[in-house]
């Protein structure tokens, strides 16, 4: 098998499972894995060229993936909506994808609690987004509470970043 | 002896059923450590007497072991003893306590720690002219205890 | 030592009448004796005395391990002082021989545990009986024989020390119980999480589920034959049932578009009552497990969630924000706005009720510290047991005496531990596991 075959397998098999499962923590920690980069570790080799508006890593790195929160609240910010518009005009641009918001929590608070905030984050971002035209049917969210921190540190550096809610997108809409 | 026996027999009969006494003693009929054996005087003790005993049977009043609702209980226990401070007799006179249950349970640490201040040296009583048996009141609190 | 005395004939008239009548008998005095309020009580363990149980025949480690266990169940309470066998004055040697209650008087042992074990092939009996040592009894229903295979000699053990703590104590037992909770591994940002079972006391672990998926907060059914759980294993929150022989699973509640979470089963076991979540509104629903019908508890804008049912059925204590922060609340189980019953400052949250019924406990946050704590069911007498940089998520002992809880060190090391504490504050300790854990639920007694 080719190389080139077996980047194509990989991002076959990355698509399927993005398409079966969001969990892309769960399958024996093979999502942080990858680590590298901060959007929770998915390989840029399957997201396209960053210079290409309509790749995965352009809306990752240039639109901006992901806005976050203060403590305990689960309302945008006026930066927050701005990257919201953002998202809103690509996905209505880019057809082809579907999306699915993940909420997280910082560590501050209790685990089910967290998980009800997280899901809080997740739906403000999809409220806004179907608000801007992004049809509802294209957009699903999950709540990890503060399983998943991006930080690991207990300082408000740290807490400032796992506040946050992060739109992954797939391949494929109507997920 | 003999006549303080026949009084108390005399006594028993008209106490019965007395409604300031709450309930039995938990004492065993199998049990050889104990008489009924009581003096009808009571002792005159002086407030530091008074606080000597109370520190030293505080001292063995262990609560380590007692259930949440043994601590909620409040129990007064009428105890004789010897003339020099060795307790020969202890009954419940009075309790205040969530359950029956909760108020023995109380009754067992207090029992012990009367029984303990005796083995070690006995209570510090004032010497006593009269050859008598002696009796005091002690109250045990555990819920005032526990509050503080 | 106290001066033996000859039983009098009044003292058998007097105990005769007691036993009879149910009534105190106290001598009537022309006067009233001193009165006299005792001093601060001595909150330090019991001693007790637990020599070593007699080899009864074949019975080689296991009479060792046993005393072991038992001195460790009671010493663990923090309610008892065992007295080493070094300090005793004399040696039992004998089951049903007597017992020189001078000699055990003599080193302040409180109680005595003595006790016997014979192993037969794959059959062990133990046997033990409790004295009250000043009085010179046994403990009144603390002598008793267990017997089994010999695989269930720690549960054998638990049992003994269940009888005697419950006898001094006047508490139920509870060592005789398993502990259902989340082991974990991993670094922080990338936690792998596997649901575990143990006994209460850390020993004989064993593993329910892979670390594919993360999983949360379980709990044991009333029967302590059944878990739920949230699990991620569909790719979404998911209330879960599994059950603990087979260890089959199936996810309880899909409804496309919610997360579901907080599962805890009703004191019948019938129904488990949960939060589901929708566009991040949550609120508590009822489950039955029979029919699967779905019934809405509360209607609110806000996070209502960590529902738990009074032991009688008829109320639910839950956590809600509709007031801003997180508070706990009272309502009756067929739903409800509820009854606040927080009142501090600070947040409340993951109430639980006690298996007895009088108290709730609860995770308070405030002023950048987590506690747990318990208060009444009306919300008085709140008292904070623990205060750390994060304690969460109480479970209650079987016998609502002990809460186990998560806690959870700081900073990128930072681990997670399970850790015990008695209602009264006193007697905290982490609990032995084989690596960093959380999320506890305790079995109820078991049978």
């Amino acid at each position: 098998m080719s190389l080139a075959a077996k980047s194509l397998l990989l991002i076959a098999v990355l698509g399927l499972a993005a398409c079966n499962n969001p969990d892309r923590y769960g399958a024996g920690g093979a999502g942080g894995a990858g680590g590298a980069g901060g959007a929770g570790g998915i390989d840029t080799t399957g997201l396209g060229d960053p210079n290409n508006p309509t790749s995965i890593a352009y809306f990752n790195q240039t639109v901006g993936d992901r806005v976050l929160f203060a403590v305990d609240q689960a309302t945008l910010s006026p930066e927050g909506r701005d990257v919201l518009t953002r998202q809103a005009q690509w996905l209505l641009t880019n057809a082809g994808y579907a999306a699915i918001i993940e909420g997280h929590a910082d560590e501050q608070g209790t685990r089910e609690y967290n998980l009800n905030l997280g899901a809080k984050r997740a739906a403000a971002v999809q409220n806004f987004l179907i608000s801007q035209g992004v049809p509802a049917a294209r957009l699903r969210t999950i709540s990890y509470g503060k399983e998943r921190p991006l930080e690991v540190c207990s300082e408000e550096a740290c807490y400032a970043k796992n506040r946050r809610a992060v739109t992954v997108l797939s391949a494929g809409a109507g997920v | 002896m003999g006549a303080g026996r026949s009084l108390l027999v005399g006594v028993l009969a008209a106490i019965v059923g007395s409604p300031s006494l709450v309930r039995a003693d938990v004492m065993q009929p199998t049990d050889k450590s104990f008489s009924f054996d009581c003096s009808v005087a009571p002792l005159v003790l002086t407030v530091e007497q008074q606080e000597a005993i109370a520190d030293g049977v505080g001292r063995m009043w262990i609560l380590g072991a007692a259930s949440a609702e043994a601590l909620q209980s409040k129990i007064t226990v009428r105890v004789c003893l010897t003339e020099d401070g060795r307790p020969q007799n202890l009954i419940l006179l009075a309790a205040d306590g969530p359950t029956e249950e909760a108020v023995d349970r109380l009754f067992q640490t207090a029992r012990r720690a009367v029984l303990r201040a005796g083995v070690d040296g006995g209570l510090p009583l004032p010497p006593d002219n009269d050859d008598t048996w002696r009796v005091l009141d002690l109250v045990f609190d555990a819920n005032g205890m526990r509050a503080r | 030592m106290l001066r033996p005395m000859m039983k009098s004939l009044a003292a058998l008239v007097a105990v005769t009448l007691a036993v009879i009548l149910g009534l105190a008998t106290a001598p009537v005095l022309a006067q009233e004796p001193p009165r006299i309020v005792i001093g601060s009580p001595v909150i330090e363990p019991m001693p007790i005395a637990v020599p070593t149980f007699i080899d009864e025949g074949g019975a080689g480690d296991y009479a060792r391990e046993i005393s072991r266990v038992v001195i460790s169940d009671l010493e663990g309470t923090g309610f008892f002082r065992n007295i080493g066998e070094e300090a005793h004055i004399s040696k039992v040697t004998s089951f049903d021989g007597g017992v020189a209650f001078e000699d055990w008087k003599a080193i302040n042992a409180q109680v005595l545990v003595t006790g016997a074990v014979r192993v037969a092939g794959d059959r062990i009996t133990v046997k033990f009986r409790a004295y009250d040592v000043f009085n010179g009894n046994t403990l009144d229903g603390a002598a008793l024989q267990f017997a089994g295979t010999t695989d269930g000699w720690r549960r054998m053990s638990h049992k003994v020390a269940d009888v005697i703590y419950s006898k001094i104590t006047g508490e139920g037992g509870y060592f005789d119980s398993r502990v259902v909770f989340v082991s974990e591994s991993g670094p922080k940002n990338a936690r792998l999480k596997r649901l575990a079972v143990m006994d209460y006391d850390g020993a004989n672990v064993a593993y329910l589920t892979d670390s594919n998926s993360i999983v949360l907060a379980p709990r044991f059914s009333p029967a302590g034959d059944q878990i739920v759980y949230t699990s991620f294993e569909t790719g979404f929150p998911r209330i879960t049932l599994m059950d603990v022989a087979s260890l089959d699973r199936r996810a309880l509640e899909e409804q496309p578009g919610t997360m579901t979470f907080a599962p805890r089963f009703s004191p019948d076991g019938r129904t488990v009552v949960f939060s589901l979540e929708r566009g991040g509104n949550s609120d508590i629903y009822l489950l039955d497990l029979g029919s699967g019908g779905l019934q809405q508890l509360t209607n609110s804008p806000s996070i209502e969630t960590a529902p738990s049912f009074s032991p009688d059925g008829n109320q639910i204590v839950f956590e809600s924000d509709r007031t801003g922060g997180q508070q706990v609340y009272v309502m009756p189980a067929s739903g409800g706005e509820g009854t606040r019953i927080s009142g501090g400052e600070g947040r409340y949250g993951t109430p639980v009720w006690s298996p007895r019924g009088d108290y709730i406990a609860f995770t308070k946050q405030n002023a950048g510290r987590f506690h747990i704590g318990v208060m009444r069911t009306d919300g008085s007498e709140e008292r904070l047991l623990t205060a750390s940089f994060l304690d969460e998520g109480p479970t209650w002992a079987p016998n609502g005496r002990v809460l186990m809880f998560t806690r959870e060190t700081s900073g990128a090391g930072g681990q997670t531990s399970l850790w015990s504490v008695d209602i009264t504050g006193r007697n905290l300790k982490q609990i032995p596991t084989d690596g960093p854990a959380s999320d506890p639920a305790w079995s109820p007694l078991l049978p």
